[in-house]
């Protein structure tokens, strides 16, 4: 019996306008989300192919001191279902002895220009949630009100039917109704992507792909129940209407937004631009301070090329004598121990602001969960790795990249080697008398001459800067650095599991939602007035 | 009769379920979104304020040591929060706020992200402007769908047409009501907003302020006239209520998600600009060609050892304020191609009546797109005239103070006088003038009237040959 009923409704919803009308609502939405979001998709796998080359070039160096790898976060091919906050990130990070990674760098977004971020992009999940809620409460807002001004519904219940029965029916038949839009909107985005030659699926990413649909099934259910509970409720279908439309509208685009707008307010971060500046300031400070640590520069030492340097302040000298790069040398555990130390201070400052960032997603995340659509597509987010906790397992694997790195230099003894700032042999280097016969083209040859002439000529000094390198040092010249024996970064692991772990409040959620929802409804029906 | 058929459709609507349960959210929306306003913006208005500060202080210093030094610093002017935000934020947290400039010209701009948490899902915020363009032409829609069909399946049409009253002045009855209803719910959430506001003391509701609100309320009786339009179309094309309802969910959910979803990729495809790559790649280039070209001045001039100090300084010169004037040149052209992009994605979104409904009120608020075009113009204008002022300082300066050299890259070969900071000139945001504004609303306000005619007038053809019976 539940099936005839169920059988009756969908043939009827088969042939009403609004299933026609939501075929064609995804027939458009759907294929159009997908041609922007692949398209998006494709320029965050140019940006890691570049960020990767990048990443290789940044190992072609010659001096330990420039070891600043490049992790990059490969691009995630489940954020074309679920976009989550991975075009809000950065997708890599330069690894520093003077500071821990704080944030990733790099916009993962899609476009150079920053203002085209006042236009939100929907991803395929955001339509699922728009589309499958909507038609689910189209479908169900007159399951009972309906027939019961059709004045079909007292004649089936005369007959010797339970009212349970008859409502399972509906629901049965909603879902008959509903599936086969669901099953082809996934169907349509799987195709997609394999027809597409800028996205490959792994055996990983389908599961993840059948879980959202799972989910999906599920989240219609919920609104499925939403519209039966309406239907029980009123008894007049177009009142019915209104609220599950008004509930509609207010689940979708008011939640979000409110939970957003209210977090912000409830929960005040600082200013990322004033930590920045003053994280920077504290580092370059701390840099001033580690060079006294070195010591004064003896007057022997000189160096005559401009040192090659990198963002993260290491030099690489070539261009010094010997006398300069022993001083150097000495100096460079003491400097580097000092800016490991201060990073941690450092780090202290950074890690109270991530907090409170993270306080106010979470309550923005929380006041969120109000909404059921919230919740398929936090969930979603997480299933597809492209949620906040994603990025944060991301950064987390990079700090202790950099602590394996940190251990690796002090346990071969690195810091205070040659080999730290210098790829010149240390017996090639000029004596401080050589260099100054060379720098003066042979008019004073030792530093004593040097001594005598600054004497004579008080306030005056040789220019030694020129362009042409002393003999042997040309620094394309000099072997690069074998970094074989170095620790290499694996990856944050265990992303499917730990995706699964943080789904689980949220599938419970929605879970416990539908059956509370149901049990509404069905208490409604089994009280409902059908004259 | 006009009046007597607007009169019982707004004593229907008053009456209605719908309308009770619309008040209801909007008073609700309406106090929350201005009380959380009041919150971020005085949270906001203190984190300008240690920016602000902090910069200068930072100039300060930079003005202590000497003049050139001042100059050749790279320094950032940040754009206050505005006070009528809770109108309509214009989309201003993604808007790039923050202009970098030196002495020597305007380098760029970038967002500011003073208040972003990156890590939370983007959001819009309660501002009247998100509100009346979601829940109120949601709700238009919802009065409107079933004005003409609802009235055929309760067998109401036939029997009012049945009496002398023109189909034509029934529908305008109708669409009028609608539109006055629509207003009437509006307005205790407003009310409601401004009491807040009046209350709490963060904005001060000067005659400027007061312009912006009646301009809003303008822009939205148009959008609300627009949205029952079409609301009117969907019920007049069909006639069953429940098909002009999909028919409204459909050109709604075309106008809030599928228009604004799309925009960036059509733009991306129809208006591409170079990568910031290609530009930092171009840059670096002009860079190693200045590098080669002191290199090769210096091995003409025998060698750096034969310069005279002075000498070597108005060669680096010379080469530096190349490589600058070319470096501006390159950024200047992606800036404008920056904001030629946004301009053109701007016009693609005219398909959709929210967005321009959007336009129409950032314009009348002088915010948004408007304010940074109408900021960056102004910016570039004050940078021209602080070096201006710096060139006649540096003129009248004895030869104990200054070398005459302009180089970008190495202050100490500039003016050393010591100025005060109070005495270097500062850069101070004008709001966008009323012609400014009313150019800005042109185009939205001429496109929402022609798709509001249009979608009466369809309707008005439809009606006159609908079936009634």
């Amino acid at each position: 019996m539940i099936l005839s009923i169920a059988l009756k409704e969908f043939y009827n919803n088969l042939v009403s306008a609004r299933f026609v009308i939501g075929f064609l609502l995804c027939l458009v939405l759907i294929p159009l989300t997908l041609v922007v979001n692949i398209n998006d998709f494709k320029s965050k796998v140019t940006a890691y192919e570049t960020q990767q080359k990048e990443a290789e070039e940044k190992l072609k160096i010659r001096v330990w001191s420039f070891l600043q790898p490049r992790i990059v976060r490969e691009p995630e091919p489940l954020s074309i279902l679920s976009r989550g906050v991975s075009y809000n990130l950065g997708n890599f990070v330069d690894i520093r002895l003077s500071e821990k990674p704080f944030n990733a760098q790099g916009r993962a977004g899609t476009s150079d220009n920053p203002m085209m971020g006042t236009y939100f992009s929907v991803d395929f999940c955001t339509i699922l949630a728009i589309v499958l809620s909507l038609l689910a409460l189209l479908f169900t807002y007159d399951t009972c009100s309906g027939e019961r001004e059709q004045g079909t519904l007292k004649q089936v219940l005369a007959n010797s039917i339970p009212r349970s029965s008859v409502l399972m029916g509906k629901v049965l038949g909603a879902c008959f109704t509903l599936m086969p839009i669901i099953l082809f909107c996934y169907l349509l985005c799987a195709l997609a992507i394999v027809i597409s030659p800028h996205v490959a699926f792994s055996a990983d990413e389908w599961l993840r792909m059948g879980l959202v649909l799972l989910a999906g099934i599920l989240y219609f259910a919920v609104f499925a129940f939403v519209g039966l509970l309406v239907s029980s409720t009123f008894s007049h279908s177009a009142a019915g209407l209104v609220v599950c439309l008004l509930a509609w509208a207010f689940f979708l685009f008011v939640v979000p937004n409110a939970a957003g707008f209210l977090a912000g307010s409830l929960v005040e971060t600082p200013s990322e631009k004033m930590l920045v500046e003053n994280t920077y300031e504290f580092t370059s400070d701390q840099w001033r301070r580690a060079e006294e640590l070195r010591g004064e520069q003896p007057e022997e030492a000189f160096k005559w090329e401009r040192a090659r340097r990198t963002a993260g302040g290491a030099i690489e000298y070539t261009g010094a004598n010997a006398a300069f790069m022993e001083w150097y040398r000495k100096g460079n555990r003491a400097v580097y121990e000092h800016m490991i130390g201060s990073a941690e201070t450092r780090w202290q400052m950074e890690k109270e602001f991530l907090d409170r960032q993270n306080r106010q997603r979470l309550l923005a995340e929380r006041l969120s969960m109000v909404s059921p659509s919230q919740v398929f597509i936090l969930l979603c987010n997480s299933l597809c790795c492209t949620d906040a906790e994603s990025y944060r397992r991301f950064l987390e694997s990079a700090r202790r990249y950099r602590e394996e790195l940190i251990q690796f230099l002090r346990n071969e003894n690195l810091l205070d080697s040659y080999r730290f700032f210098t790829a010149v042999a240390p017996e090639k280097l000029m004596t401080t008398d050589q260099y100054i016969e060379f720098a003066t083209g042979g008019k004073l040859k030792s530093m004593d001459e040097m001594r005598q002439w600054r004497k004579e000529n008080p306030g005056k000094t040789w220019a030694f800067m020129h362009s042409a390198f002393p003999p042997g040092v040309d620094r394309e010249s000099l072997p690069p650095l074998d970094l074989s024996g170095t620790p290499s970064w694996r990856g944050a692991s265990g992303d499917l599991a730990l995706s699964l772990r943080d789904s689980l409040a949220k599938l419970g959620l929605l879970i416990s939602t539908g059956v509370v929802l149901f049990y509404l409804a069905f208490v409604g029906f089994l009280r409902y007035d059908v004259r | 009769m006009i009046l007597n058929i607007v009169l019982r459709e707004i004593h229907q609507h008053v009456l209605s379920l719908r309308l009770h349960l619309v008040l209801v959210l909007l008073v609700v929306l309406f106090g929350l979104g201005t009380v959380s306003f009041i919150n971020r913006y005085e949270a906001d208005q203190e984190r300008y304020r240690q920016i602000h500060s902090a910069q200068l202080e930072k100039e300060g210093e930079w003005a202590a040591r000497y003049l050139g030094y001042y100059m050749v610093q790279t320094r950032s002017q940040v754009l206050e929060p505005r006070a009528n935000a809770f109108i309509t934020d214009a989309g201003e947290k993604m808007m790039p706020f923050q202009f970098w400039f030196t002495g020597f010209g305007v380098e760029g701009f970038e967002v500011p992200n003073w208040a972003s948490n990156d890590m939370m899902q983007a959001f819009r915020e309660l501002n009247w402007v998100y509100i009346v363009s979601i829940i109120v032409g949601f709700t238009v829609l919802l009065f409107s769908y079933d004005l003409v069909s609802g009235d055929k399946e309760n067998g109401t049409l036939a029997l009012t047409v049945s009496y002398p009253v023109s189909r034509g002045v029934l529908l305008t009855g109708k669409y009028i009501s609608v539109i006055i209803v629509a207003m009437l719910v509006l307005l205790p959430g407003i009310v409601l907003s401004l009491i807040i506001l009046l209350l709490s003391g963060t904005v001060v509701f000067d005659g400027m302020l007061l312009a912006e609100t009646a301009g809003f309320l303008t822009g939205t009786a148009l959008f609300v006239a627009c949205m029952a339009a079409l609301g009117l179309l969907a019920s007049t094309v069909t006639s069953r209520s429940n098909v002009s309802l999909l028919l409204c969910l459909c050109i709604w959910l075309a106008s809030v998600v599928v228009v604004p979803n799309s925009i960036v990729y059509f733009t991306g495809k129809l208006f591409p600009i170079e990568s910031s790559r290609a530009i930092a790649d171009r840059i670096a280039q002009e860079m190693k060609a200045s590098s080669d070209r002191i290199a090769a001045a210096e091995a003409q001039g025998g060698g750096v050892l034969t310069l005279t100090p002075i000498e070597h300084f108005r060669l680096y010169a010379k080469f530096n304020m190349q490589f600058k004037e070319r470096e501006l040149a390159i950024k200047e052209t992606w800036n404008n191609s920056l904001l030629e992009q946004f301009r053109f994605s701007r016009r693609l979104t005219v398909l959709s009546p929210v967005c321009l409904f959007e336009q129409l009120i950032e314009a009348a608020t002088g915010g948004g797109f408007v304010r940074l075009v109408r900021s960056w113009s102004d910016m570039k204008l004050f940078q021209s005239m602080l070096f201006d002022w710096y060139m006649e300082l540096d003129a009248a300066a004895s030869e104990e103070e200054t070398l005459h050299i302009l180089d970008p890259y190495n202050p100490g070969h500039m003016l050393w006088k010591v100025v005060d900071l109070e005495e270097i000139p500062r850069f101070h945001e004008k709001q966008a003038s009323a012609a400014e504004r009313l150019a800005a609303a042109r185009l939205p306000l001429a496109l929402l009237i022609i798709y509001t005619a249009i979608a009466f007038a369809l309707s008005f053809v439809l009606f006159l040959r609908y079936d009634v019976r």
